[in-house]
């Protein structure tokens, strides 16, 4: 038999075939001139394993041994190592050879080397099996379609995603994977067409239905095939399941809209210090649409004196009559900002009825059944529903809200709890999320501490206020005591001077006396030396006007005295001044006045003063009014004329030592009044209108006046 | 006739006085200060003294202490140009305090009415 073999094996080396006869002991028997040359360098191969000349795999092994046993011819491909210990990719063909009824003893593999298109196909092959291991094990649904759009391919991950085995879909188009709004809206058409127009589509988010009918977020590619004629041949679609990413991804931006809702709303309490304001808008932002879009929210705040929360403000409908009226006329279009902006104005105006609701409510914050005093107390939240209530103290609560369901939250600030917040959804009834009672803790938070900000803020500016006020209190007294000091000043130089100008004024005025008694009645010089007489003793009483203004009478004779008398006491003396001007006196003095602690030499002064202007004033003929009475806690004693008036620009100076429209006198006569005056720590105002006249009045209050009088001098 | 003593710093004034009051027919000494008046109320005992109050070496105050000391009887008549001396209590034990002015009606008054009191 080897013989034939040496024949066959001269033939087909030709083709470059080697062939090996392998015994059941795996030791090669014979092998032909083609694989004895080239395998030369291994010595002797008959009789040896023939794995050297062949990387055997565990399949190759197999199917040797399996062809011991059975007449078929196997084939399989087998990478070989050729002797430059590269690989080569080789055909081997089983042969199993039976003698007889034997059992088969050899087998002849003929090893031929595989042509280079028969080795890419090989590769292709192996590629190609790679491949579809990848795609059918790929967690991505990766389906084919064929020109038609039916289903040819089905991986796991297909199965995984929607359910389906392979067999229940081959064959079918894809519409039964699409939502049915979205087959009504058209998509599988438009993606078809996209497809068609860019070859493509990538990426496109969109919704599946899977077997179950549970809807996934589905992120689509669809890819058309076509062949190396350009002929489409197909489409491959990867279909991902991106619901759980969607999901998160909606969540993430949901929390990022609320927070920023929030942070919008917190914004805004934040820029008030005005604490209904700053309550009202809090209210509002837990109402409002754009915010966390509760039927209503009350506010119950901790009163510290009391020990009660107190209900202290509410915003919301109180009915549903009502809230068709609120929200209609609310609108839709506006956005928080403007809601809240909107707010700001027109507090106050609004929910007056709920308001009303709220602040009959006052619960002792020892009562811990109260579920509002057990938020406040413990800083936890609850949910309260009628069904679940247990105690009638939450049942009258219920009712007294007129709702059915509400959350308490509580206001935690800095170190205590300064109040708890309750919202409802008393008219829609929509269902309050555990998700949302977070966000509101949140921003009850926020809001509590706002609200200490602006309580702070309030005993700051009111602390501030009484500060301004002594500052402003002092800064008067400073500026009084400035005056005073300057006055001082002047007057002290002034002393000075009239005083060293007194002395040679009397010996002038004295000589010249002694030489008019000298003078003959007829001398020639008389007239000229009455001029100089005259003159000294101007100059002399102008110098006791300076004197008496800078040191005045410095004894106060103070004593309870009716002023209706010293009045009376001046107007006499003055009486016939008045008549010599032509003036009349209009008196209207209340009697019974209480009695005032003062200087009657000094007051006076005064009053004489004030007529003898006001005469001036009227130059010739007028009326002369005088007025006493009492009013806010004060004597008031006005001095009115029928003059001139006084001119505005100059009304302020007439007080002025020095200060003077007359072109005789020195101005000294309203200081020293004013001087006298406030030596009493009385006062004088002053009116005037041009042509018409001027009013002084004289105030003469009755606190620190007869109550002081030990204390004064 | 009456001793007047006249208690002036200026000696313009002091010559006015010491002829006016000759004229109205007293026995007139003067002293420009405290010291002099002091050696003439020991040596003349005058009846009234008219005192200036602002002088050099011992002012009026001080003199009408001195004077008083010596003797408690003379008149004294303060004729100063200051009205504040008026709150000094010394000057309480002066029968009178005139303000210097040119016209001596004033003072000549007083002074009538003290010395023939």
């Amino acid at each position: 038999m080897l013989e034939v073999f040496e024949k066959i094996s001269n033939i087909i080396s030709e083709f470059e075939i080697g062939v090996l006869l392998v015994g059941k002991d795996q030791r090669i028997w014979w092998a032909n001139d083609y694989v004895l040359k080239k395998y030369e360098s291994k010595g002797n191969l008959i009789g040896k394993n023939y794995d050297v000349v062949m990387e055997c795999d565990d399949n190759c092994k197999d199917v040797l041994n399996s062809s011991f046993s059975s007449n078929e011819i196997k084939r399989i491909i087998l990478p070989f190592k050729s002797n430059e210990d590269q690989i080569e990719y080789c055909r081997i063909i089983f042969i199993p050879i039976k003698e007889g009824n034997r059992s088969i003893e050899q087998v002849l593999l003929l090893i031929i080397n595989l042509s280079k298109s028969e080795k890419t196909a090989y590769e292709i092959f192996e590629l190609n099996k790679f491949l579809s291991n990848v795609v059918l094990n790929s967690a991505d649904a990766i389906i084919s379609l064929d020109c038609q759009g039916r289903i040819k391919s089905w991986n796991k991950g297909a199965e995984t995603i929607f359910e389906y085995k392979s067999n229940e879909v081959i064959g079918r188009k894809l519409d039964f994977l699409f939502p049915r709004s979205l087959i009504e809206e058209g998509e599988p058409e438009w993606i078809e067409k996209v497809v068609l127009e860019n070859n493509a589509i990538v990426n496109y988010e969109t919704e599946r239905i899977t077997k179950s009918e549970r809807a996934i977020i589905a992120s689509v590619t669809r890819t058309l095939l076509k062949n190396e004629e350009n002929e489409i041949v197909g489409f491959s679609e990867i279909i991902k399941d991106i619901t759980d990413g969607k999901k998160i991804e909606e969540e993430l931006k949901n929390t990022v809209e609320e927070l920023s809702k929030l942070n919008q709303i917190a914004e805004f309490i934040h820029s008030t210090h005005n604490i209904d304001e700053l309550l009202n808008l809090m209210l509002t932002g837990v109402t409002a649409g754009e915010g966390f879009r509760f039927n209503r929210a009350f506010l119950f705040l901790y009163n510290e004196d009391k020990k009660v929360l107190e209900g202290t403000n509410a915003i919301g409908p109180s009915n549903p009559e009502e809230a068709g009226k609120i929200w209609s006329s609310l609108g839709k279009s506006k956005s928080l900002k403007d809601i809240l902006s909107l707010y700001k104005d027109n507090v106050d105006k609004t929910d007056i009825e709920i308001k009303k609701i709220v602040q009959n409510i006052k619960i002792d914050i020892s009562n811990n059944n109260n579920i509002l005093c057990k938020a406040f107390n413990t800083g936890q939240h609850f949910i309260v529903e009628k069904d679940k209530a247990f105690d009638n103290e939450t049942l009258n609560l219920l009712k007294e809200l007129n709702t059915d369901h509400f959350i308490v939250i509580p206001l935690i600030g800095r170190k205590n709890s300064i109040g708890v917040l309750v919202v409802d959804n008393a008219i829609s009834k929509a269902r309050i999320h555990e998700e949302e009672i977070g966000l509101m803790r949140l921003f009850a938070r926020q809001s509590s501490l706002a609200i200490e900000n602006a309580k702070l803020y309030n005993s700051i500016e009111e602390k501030l206020n009484l500060l301004s006020k002594a500052y402003l209190d002092l800064e008067n007294s400073q500026k009084k005591l400035i005056e005073a000091e300057r006055l001082a000043g002047v007057g002290a130089v002034t002393a000075k001077i009239a005083h060293e100008i007194r002395n040679p004024l009397a010996s002038i005025g004295g000589f010249v006396r002694i030489v008019k008694e000298n003078l003959k009645d007829d001398d020639i010089n008389l007239d000229s030396i009455n001029i100089v007489v005259e003159e000294v003793s101007r100059l002399e009483k102008i110098l006791a006007d300076i004197v008496s203004f800078i040191k005045p009478k410095t004894i106060s004779e103070k004593k309870i005295g009716n002023l209706n008398d010293t009045i009376e006491k001046n107007l006499k003396i003055m009486s016939e001044e008045f008549s010599e001007n032509k003036i009349i006196l209009e008196k209207y003095l209340f009697n019974d006045l209480p009695e005032l602690y003062y200087d009657d030499w000094e007051i006076s002064q005064v009053l004489l003063n004030l007529f003898r202007n006001a005469i001036q004033a009227m130059s010739s003929s007028g009326k002369l009014t005088i007025r006493r009475y009492l009013s806010d806690d004060m004597v008031k004693v006005e001095v009115e004329d029928s003059g001139k008036g006084i001119p505005e620009n100059i009304i302020k100076e007439v007080f002025n030592p020095f200060f003077t429209t007359k072109s005789k006198g020195m101005g000294l006569g309203l200081p020293i009044c004013k001087q006298i005056l406030s030596n009493h720590k009385f006062d004088i105002d002053i009116r005037s209108e041009l042509n018409k006249g001027t009013i002084f009045t004289l105030n003469f209050p009755l606190i620190n006046n007869t109550k002081q009088q030990n204390l004064d001098f | 006739m009456a001793k007047l003593l006249i208690v002036e710093d200026e000696k313009n004034l002091r010559t006015l006085y010491e002829k006016e009051f000759k004229n109205d027919g007293y026995e007139v000494f003067l002293a420009a200060e405290g010291n002099e008046a002091l050696d003439i109320v020991e040596k003349e005992s005058p009846d009234l003294v008219i005192m200036d109050i602002r002088m050099p070496e011992m002012d009026g105050i001080e003199a009408i202490k001195e004077i008083l000391n010596k003797n408690k009887n003379i008149s004294i008549i303060i004729n100063s140009a200051y009205s504040s001396y008026m709150d000094n209590f010394v000057s309480w034990a002066a029968k009178a305090y005139v303000i210097k002015s040119s016209d001596l009606t004033e003072l000549k008054s007083k002074v009538k009415e003290f010395i023939n009191a």
